[in-house]
């Protein structure tokens, strides 16, 4: 059965452009990169082509590209290189309430180990008050704040963000796993110091992330041991992944402009044909900008677990929360922050489209997913006066 | 090209190339995802993961996939210590450990640790009484490696097991050069902590892999999702852990016949770089065969090495893992306890593909090349 997959914020294919890249250094060009020899200096070159095509990406500066594990790597090493550079004891950590884990549970990780931290809400619409977000920083402040939400996919003002915490003297990251690739990045014009992202959102494969560090920002190393990444980051460079990364990024500047406006177009229409057919239908974070590959909507009175399992069997793909929250059947601390009520944020589904994606998929989620809750507002004991 | 490099990192097992890609065709979904592709991928990933202690020969284990051993041994080392904080500080681990566990214990010393080095002997291990006369009543963690990534000097696993059976500290074992290459099972040597990486045997680079006792408490490193049983978060890349099975799974089939043929080759090599004037072997006699160390006075390691890129062999100087930093090997030093020898050793380092045509060949050239350097 071929899946129609509309979950591309949990993880994505691994375009065949960038397994054929990543190919010959399986089993031909496998030399270690820190070896002295030619064999591994060739490799070494191939890895450097790869980081500048990352830094192409976010248009920043080679050497200020970090190749880490993973996403959650690059978080963790950002907040706690940070907090150890600083002392855990003076660091003070702002963040909001409907950051990934990997931030989230970091900095409650720090906080019990020392650290202040502040957690900032954010409304209805998912966005927050920038103001307030930024009113306590001090040179002793990191302020961590997504690029854009993983299950809203609501876009933050990082610029603004980025340009009122320089003023004050702190530290500015942001995770962009959802945006890299996603939307433009350009860190010329957005002053954060650090950058998190994660391959396999953006079509390379997982296990290889990257943080960007600003030149001149001090981090405390994260991961002790030989001296790869310029003393940044020990372990042997998994240099397949990365080629793979560098060409998932080359892909992501060329499609970039075309894919958004094909993936609005998809979501977009998604979007009205549920609304117009479905009773109870809520877009979550609608009335912000938002990457144009997410739809996250809520269907009245009804449990998004029930729909999910329903879309599984019609060979739908989608989720509810993230995946990221293991297995939890917990409404999601995104949907929760919003302020929607347990009810609404239990019954919240996102579909997220890739450049995989196609017209007759949506046509597909629109002519089975009506029936789908109509059918389960009939079961729901909450529903009254339904028809 | 005659690749003698094996101990810096191997090249990918075809069949292992072809679990990886099959697996990343069909099962690239978020295991952690609900539906049914998400679960398929969960599956697999559990499948591997307890093929990787079945062929490890452990019942009470568990394993946990990692970005490489450097993250394993950050993971153990750091993961022990924070969790034992309060009823200790002290650490045992040998003065020739790989910069993965020495700069982790480095860093914990600079954090008010407390760090025993035991010095190696003449062939380059420590023995249990060793161990012993140093453990305290505060030690919470030894950590030593299996088998020496310069030397081959082999540590002596299953005696230290024993020794600490009946001692409150915990046994870390940075297995990196031994897994895969010499027999092992948990089950004779059973230690608390295991790291394994994958790219040494023929698996995948930024592929580990750190096996613990069922129910033993560490305290995470990378923090997020709670994956791997709330010890290392982050997506877990399942293609990369079924290869990582894999690759164990062919290692370590065969293995005493390919570690007889290795020890073969290693004969062929000691007897012949003997009769060369001028060049000592550093490698104790009873090491891993897969790992040949010598010493060539007189002339710099690099323009050895570089002789021998000429006619397309690659060999190394010191470890890969800090062949930019230093012009002397503390590891070499620490088992000659000579410093011209320490500044002068290369490491020959083979697999169970190496030929003898090859190592005869590698020895007609490096005979050549040293006489013409001379």
């Amino acid at each position: 059965m071929s899946v129609i997959y509309l979950d591309n914020n949990a993880t994505t294919k691994v375009d065949p452009a960038v397994v054929e890249v990543m190919m010959p250094f399986f089993t031909e060009q496998y030399g270690n990169p820190s070896s002295i020899h030619r064999f591994g200096g060739m490799v070494s070159r191939d890895v450097e082509k790869a980081r500048a095509s990352v830094a192409k990406l976010l248009n920043c500066k080679s050497s200020e590209i970090y190749f880490t594990g993973c996403g959650t790597e690059s978080n963790n090493m950002a907040l706690i290189g940070f907090a150890d550079m600083r002392g855990r004891n003076v660091t003070k950590i702002v963040t909001t309430a409907v950051e990934h884990p990997a931030i989230l549970e970091t900095v409650a990780y720090l906080d019990k180990k020392g650290a202040h931290s502040t957690v900032i809400g954010v409304d209805g619409d998912g966005s927050i008050d920038v103001d307030k977000l930024v009113e306590n920083v001090d040179a002793n402040t990191i302020v961590s704040v997504m690029w854009a939400n993983n299950e809203t996919g609501v876009i933050f003002p990082i610029e603004e963000i980025a340009k009122k915490v320089k003023a004050k003297g702190g530290v500015m990251h942001t995770d962009a796993v959802q945006a890299a690739g996603k939307v433009v990045i350009d860190l010329q014009q957005v002053p954060v110091d650090m950058l998190s992202i994660s391959g396999h959102k953006l079509h390379a494969p997982k296990g290889i992330g990257v943080l960007f560090v600003r030149e001149g920002v001090k981090l405390e190393q994260f991961m002790h041991g030989g001296h790869q990444e310029r003393n940044r980051r020990a372990g042997t460079e998994n240099v397949p992944y990365i080629i793979g990364l560098g060409k998932a990024c080359e892909l992501a500047i060329d499609n970039l402009e075309h894919e958004n406006k094909v993936l609005r177009a998809m979501r977009d229409r998604l979007q009205a044909g549920l609304l117009a057919t479905c009773k109870g239908a809520v877009v979550n974070g609608g009335n912000e900008l938002r990457l144009p590959n997410t739809l996250n909507i809520s269907f009245e009175y009804i449990e998004g677990e029930a729909i999910l399992l329903f879309l599984d069997e019609s060979g739908i793909a989608a989720s509810s929360g993230s995946a990221c929250t293991t297995g939890s059947l917990e409404p999601s601390h995104v949907m929760r922050a919003m302020g929607l009520s347990y009810v609404l944020a239990h019954s919240s589904i996102r579909f997220s489209f890739s450049r995989f994606s196609s017209e007759s998929e949506v046509d597909k989620v629109l002519e089975v997913l009506p029936a789908i809750i109509a059918r389960l507002r009939k079961i729901s004991p909450f529903v009254e006066g339904d028809d | 090209m005659i690749y003698l490099d094996n101990a810096a990192t191997t090249p990918l097992e075809p069949a292992v190339l072809e679990t990886f890609t099959k697996v990343y065709e069909s099962f690239w979904a978020n295991p952690h995802s609900l539906h049914k592709i998400g679960e398929k991928a969960e599956q697999l990933l559990e499948q591997a993961r307890s093929q990787v202690t079945d062929l490890l020969g452990g019942s009470g284990y568990q394993a946990i996939f990692t970005s490489g051993a450097t993250e394993s041994n950050n993971l153990a080392i750091k993961g022990i210590a924070e969790i034992h904080k309060a009823r200790g500080n002290h650490f045992i681990t040998t003065n020739s450990e790989h910069p993965s566990v020495d700069q982790v214990l480095t860093y914990l010393e600079s954090q008010g640790a407390t760090v025993t080095r035991l010095p190696v002997g003449t062939d380059g291990t420590v023995t249990e009484e060793q161990v012993e006369r140093a453990l305290t009543e505060k030690t919470v963690l030894v950590s030593i490696m299996m088998v020496n990534n310069e030397s081959g000097a082999i540590n002596p696993i299953k005696e230290i097991a024993a020794m600490m059976k009946n001692h409150r500290a915990l046994f870390h074992v940075d297995a990196v050069q031994g897994v895969g290459k010499i027999p092992f099972s948990l089950k004779e040597s059973p230690v608390d902590l295991l790291s394994l990486s994958a790219h040494k045997f023929f698996g995948l680079k930024g592929s580990g892999v750190l096996i613990l006792r069922e129910r033993q408490r560490l305290a995470p490193q990378m923090i997020g999702g709670g994956q791997e049983f709330d010890l290392r978060s982050g997506t877990a890349d399942v293609p990369r852990a079924a290869s990582f099975a894999k690759a164990l799974r062919l290692a370590t089939e065969n293995l005493p016949a390919k570690l007889a043929e290795v020890t073969r080759l290693n004969a062929i090599l000691r007897e012949s770089i003997t009769t060369i004037d001028g060049v000592q072997i550093n490698s104790p006699e009873r090491g891993s065969p897969y790992i040949l160390n010598c010493s060539v006075n007189g002339i710099r390691p690099e323009t050895v090495l570089h002789g021998l890129v000429n006619e397309d062999i690659y060999i190394s100087t010191v470890s890969a893992c800090s062949s930019k930093k230093s012009e002397l090997s503390p590891i070499i030093l620490a088992l000659t306890g000579n410093e011209e020898r320490a500044k002068h050793s290369i490491r020959i380092s083979l697999s169970h593909k190496t030929t003898e045509l090859e190592i005869r060949r590698f020895l007609e050239i490096f005979r050549s090349t040293i006489l013409t350097l001379r």
